[in-house]
């Protein structure tokens, strides 16, 4: 099958904080980044004997926090696009961008045959909702549309969409079994402490 | 769509946060009357009770609402089987009847407190000399109470339906997002300041900011002439 939804970019960029003597790093995380980032900040925390805070939102949110000056000294976003903004806006180092991760977005159901059959439980509709971040702040749910548009699903899921504020709260639609099926993030998937959703019913959209 | 000073807004989430706190004050006015009643009549200890449940959304951060409300529309839960044996087929999350719903809790204590005081100020000898004329209950209520509570059920309407006009972090939760259906001028709002659509929030912000403030100073006004009891 054709490569069609690329794995997500995630970048990241430090600002000018130089984190020599014990001292407090504010850090501008993307949500579906947070419990990695959770298990990585307290490591580096135990090692190096700095403290960490995190503030966790869709990436898009967080870049018009930052670019109304908000006091983060680093921003992992899930994707390439915003944090290389911040930076033409001279907000951040430009050699302190780095990309960190690569993200994956799945399609998950807990009822809908996606892992065998994706592009037909799309396409026949028999769902109410199907939920996404909202596309106009974060990148999975950017990436989700652009998936739909890509397979000619988008019209006829359209009336479907349902949009959480961020892929996080797209997951908890999902979770809490309010929307049937969503685009969400391969990593809240795995997290064994988040609601527990069968990896059967999830489909890799980037081997796609 | 509108334009504004060079920027388009789209008039769609005005209409609908209309709609949804217009239904919503007609479901409170209707529902929250006998209960309102029923307590200002009330001498039990439970009053209390009953009025601090009430009173809960005006504390209570409107996450626990939405939290709890997610859970509780689930549509595979037991209390979307409970409305659907009552032949209600729809779902309440990400719906405009859902919003309701959950503007229903919300506003409660600001139809029914309203309307308690009122109630309560009404001189029961008046309600006893129209028994003695035969006057029937309903009757006592709507040629006694209703009149004499007029002011009661104005602010009661007047201050549901801004406060649902008000309405966030429920709405955030538990709709979805959806033009026309869940995307009030609150929500609206908050997706243009997300998305840097400054002038859109700032031309939808200074709206509300008039809407609010002709609707509190309506109330004052109120208040002052006639004297009733808010809160």
């Amino acid at each position: 099958m054709k490569k069609i939804l690329r794995t997500l970019t995630l970048a990241t960029w430090f600002l000018f904080s130089p984190l020599v003597f014990s001292q407090t790093a504010t850090i501008a995380v993307a949500s579906n980044f947070t419990k990695t980032i959770e298990v990585v900040g307290k490591a580096y925390e135990a090692e190096s004997g700095h403290h960490i805070k995190f503030s966790f939102g869709p990436t898009g949110k967080l870049y018009a926090q930052i670019k109304n000056g908000a006091p983060f000294d680093a921003y992992f976003g899930a994707d390439e696009k915003r944090p290389l903004k911040t930076i033409e806006d001279g907000m951040g180092i430009a050699d302190s961008y780095f990309v960190y991760a690569q993200g994956q977005i799945v399609l998950y159901s807990s009822t809908l045959p996606v892992k065998a059959n994706a592009l037909e439980v799309l396409k026949d509709v028999k769902f109410k909702h199907l939920a996404i971040a909202n596309p106009k702040t974060a990148p999975y749910g950017e990436r989700a549309v652009a998936f739909l548009k890509a397979k000619g699903l988008y019209d006829g899921v359209a009336s479907k969409l349902v949009n959480g504020d961020g892929i996080a709260h797209a997951f908890q639609y999902v979770a809490t079994k309010n929307a049937e099926i969503g685009f969400i993030a391969l990593s809240q998937v795995v997290d064994p402490q988040s609601p527990r959703l069968s990896k059967r019913s999830v489909l890799d959209c980037a081997a796609t | 769509m509108l334009e504004l000073f060079g920027t388009e807004i789209n008039l769609g989430p005005i209409w609908l946060t209309l709609e949804v706190a217009s239904m919503t004050t007609v479901v409170l006015i209707v529902l929250g009357t006998p209960l309102a009643w029923w307590m200002a009549k009330m001498r039990s200890s439970n009053k209390v009770l009953l009025e601090a449940l009430i009173a809960l959304p005006l504390v209570l951060p409107p996450t626990v609402l939405g939290f709890y409300l997610l859970i509780i529309f689930n549509p595979t839960g037991q209390v979307a089987e409970v409305l659907r044996w009552f032949g209600f087929e729809g779902q309440l999350t990400f719906s405009k009847t859902g919003l309701v719903v959950a503007s229903v809790f919300y506003s409660l204590p600001f139809a029914v407190q309203p309307l308690m005081h009122a109630f309560e100020a009404i001189p029961q000898k008046l309600l006893d000399a129209a028994a003695t004329m035969r006057a029937s209950v309903l009757d006592r209520f709507f040629t006694i109470v209703v009149p004499l509570s007029q002011r009661g059920f104005l602010v009661a309407a007047t201050l549901t339906f801004a406060h649902t006009v008000g309405e966030f972090g429920v709405v955030l939760m538990v709709g979805g997002n959806i033009p026309g259906e869940t995307r009030m001028v609150s929500l609206a709002i908050f997706d243009h300041v997300e998305s840097m659509e400054y002038d859109q929030a700032h031309i939808l912000s200074a709206m509300m900011l008039i809407f609010s403030l002709t609707v509190l100073m309506l109330v004052y006004g109120l208040n002052r002439r006639f004297g009733v009891k808010i809160g």
